[in-house]
């Protein structure tokens, strides 16, 4: 299998991953729904049900996980938004330049972010930050951000690997 | 040089790298910290490194943000809907109910898509999902294929404003106003625009009866087999605007439920049948999320940096200060917002429109209407800031999507384009003009009734 093949399989399971985070959220989310809503019927009858404990906690570090999980793959399948409308006018050269900028500018601010990741992890787990009620430690969670922000730099380069060849192994 | 000119030149900047078809919210990103870095050489008190820091955590804490958590699950909500087959359930059901009425395909076809536009909350989803889904079925039937395709364009648009959105959803966390509140304040507004296009749908067909078929008998047989397809639909729709408007709920639960409540549906379907949920089926869904979900995070990551950048330069408040001093008609100035996000909805999403405009745009009616804690009664626009901010939302929303449906880019318009590539794209933009007008009308009819928009806010 090529490498970008197998780079692209890689980000799509790391995509998926995202969204098994995001099946998770929804189950925690439904059970906790449930509890609400049972609770106001119950506090009719002066009983009460209570919800999970810390289920904000582990929402927002999963989503935080997921959201960026999903990042590379929204990179590798030209999903962020951009205005396509003025640059079909243009010669092909000038597309091409925009296109292997626009790569590698984007590449570049993935990388920048992972490495400000990395400081940012490093006093995370430095601090002893913790969610507020379940106490997790956030810089566990946070390492995979940086994970995330590789993979991005890398599918940002993916169009210029498509464009030459280079790097195709086959 | 002046702060304010620097933002100038930084929104200029922001323009010119969006029309090198740069991604948006990378343009924004780049505009918000270069422009930050020019204002640090022309300030003493900006300082570049310090604020260079905030990025060890800023992207982090951008999405790890229980609030934002509403975004994935309705975009997941939309996705499941369409590969669990509740939206062609959802069509198929309503058009034979409608079949015996001339051109009730069609109309069955906008009610379609305001039912899966509730559930998808995207413009675009919705006129991709529902074009897979009534196309074959309107080219059956004969309809007019300008008629059929804009229907469908114009329908998609219903998407953004039939609750639960996740463009109202962001909307309000832009502007600091309640989730729940621009929900209820987008009903009658996106029932007007129902009743709207099935008016032109009768007009048209009156003055042209070869635009549709003639109208098809239906046995009981038949309308138990539609009514059958159309509970799944009602139940799972019903319980989130149920639980939303009851209170048992909010926006986050609402979504997971919502997608709880279709994924049990797909899962029970599959076990009885060849339909429902497989697994490629609910992979697809989870890819699509990803793709959606990041887009939009990542223009919301950037919209914070570039409003920062806009702050510092206090081009919002100069710009809200001179349009206090004007002395300038506060309704003439509304209408040119409008106007102005018409013409950048033909060229740019519509999300990230709202992000960079609306904060350049919110101070100014803010100081139109008489500062932030006028009363109603000595507001320009008759009413309170927090009933401003609903209204102006609304109307915002509805004019950015008419860019969706509006020549060149017209971003619906080739969504159907891409599912019927026969059809000249100048028939779909004809079929879809007097939709346009229709809309046009609603948006003045809002102006000048603002209390169709906040009248459930009010009661509920």
């Amino acid at each position: 299998m090529s490498f970008k093949a197998t780079f692209a399989r890689v980000i799509d399971a790391w995509a998926l991953f995202g969204g098994a985070l995001i099946l998770i959220i929804v189950g925690a989310t439904a059970i906790n729904a449930a509890g609400f809503t049972a609770n106001t019927l119950a506090r009719l009858w002066g009983g009460s049900v209570p919800g999970l404990p810390g289920y904000e906690d582990a929402v927002t570090l999963l989503v935080g996980v997921a959201a960026l999980a999903m990042f590379p793959y929204c990179q590798l399948h030209g999903g962020h938004a951009a205005v396509d409308v003025f640059m079909q006018k243009a010669p092909a050269w000038a597309n091409r330049a925009i296109t292997g900028v626009s790569a590698v500018a984007m590449a570049a601010l993935a990388m920048t972010m992972a490495v400000m990741l990395v400081h940012g992890t490093l006093q995370t787990r430095a601090d002893n930050v913790e969610t507020a009620v379940l106490g997790w430690p956030v810089w566990a969670f946070m390492w995979t951000a940086v994970v995330s922000c590789l993979l991005w730099a890398g599918a940002a380069l993916m169009p210029l690997v498509a464009t030459d060849g280079a790097g195709d192994g086959t | 040089m002046e702060r304010e000119l620097i933002g100038v030149f930084g929104l200029v900047a922001l323009f010119l790298l969006i029309m090198l078809r740069i991604p948006v919210a990378f343009a924004m990103l780049l505009t918000g910290v270069a422009g930050t870095w020019v204002l640090s050489l022309a300030s003493p008190f900006i300082k570049f490194g310090p604020y260079l820091l905030q990025f060890k955590t800023a992207l982090w804490n951008s999405v790890a943000n229980y609030d934002l958590s509403v975004v994935p699950l309705f975009v997941l909500m939309g996705f499941l809907a369409a590969e669990t087959g509740l939206s062609r359930d959802l069509f198929q059901g309503l058009s034979a109910l409608t079949r015996r009425i001339k051109g009730g395909v069609a109309m069955a076809t906008i009610l379609a898509c305001a039912g899966f536009g509730a559930v998808s909350g995207s413009s675009i989803a919705t006129a991709s999902t529902m074009s897979r889904v009534a196309l074959p079925e309107l080219r059956r039937l004969n309809y007019n294929e300008g008629l059929s395709t804009g229907v469908l364009a114009a329908g998609g648009t219903l998407g953004i404003l039939i609750p639960p959105s996740v463009a109202l959803v962001i909307y309000a966390i832009v502007v600091e106003a309640s989730i729940i509140d621009m929900f209820q304040a987008a009903i009658i507004p996106g029932l007007i625009a129902v009743a709207f296009f099935l008016i032109v749908i009768r007009v048209r067909i009156a003055r042209n009866p070869t635009l549709a078929p003639e109208p098809a008998p239906m046995n009981d047989t038949d309308i138990r087999h539609a009514i059958r397809r159309l509970v799944p639909v009602a139940v799972i729709f019903g319980s989130i605007i149920l639980g939303l408007g009851m209170g048992f709920f909010t926006p986050t639960p609402a979504a997971a439920v919502g997608v709880f409540l279709i994924l049990v549906y797909g899962l029970g379907l599959r076990a009885v049948s060849e339909d429902g949920l497989t697994w490629p089926r609910l992979r697809n869904a989870l890819l699509a999320t990803a793709k959606t979900a990041s887009m939009i995070y990542f223009i919301l990551f950037a919209a914070d940096i570039l409003k920062g950048f806009f702050a510092r330069t206090n081009l919002p408040a100069a710009l809200s200060d001179w349009a206090s001093a004007a002395s300038l008609d506060p309704y003439m100035i509304l209408i040119a917002m409008l106007v102005i996000l018409i013409v950048l909805g033909c060229f740019m999403e519509s999300l990230s429109m709202i992000l960079v405009i609306v904060p350049f745009f919110w101070p100014v009616l803010i100081q139109l209407n008489g500062g932030d804690f006028v009363s109603p009664e000595d507001a320009a626009f008759g009413m309170s800031t927090s009933d401003l901010r609903i209204w102006f939302g609304i109307l915002a929303l509805i004019v950015v999507e008419l860019g969706l449906i509006t020549p060149p880019v017209g971003l619906n318009v080739f969504v159907i384009k891409s599912f019927s590539p026969m059809t000249n794209i100048a028939t779909i933009f004809r079929g879809v003009a007097p939709f346009f007008a229709i809309e046009l009308v609603r948006v003045g009819v809002l102006v000048l009734m603002p209390g169709l928009a906040l009248y459930l806010t009010r009661v509920l």
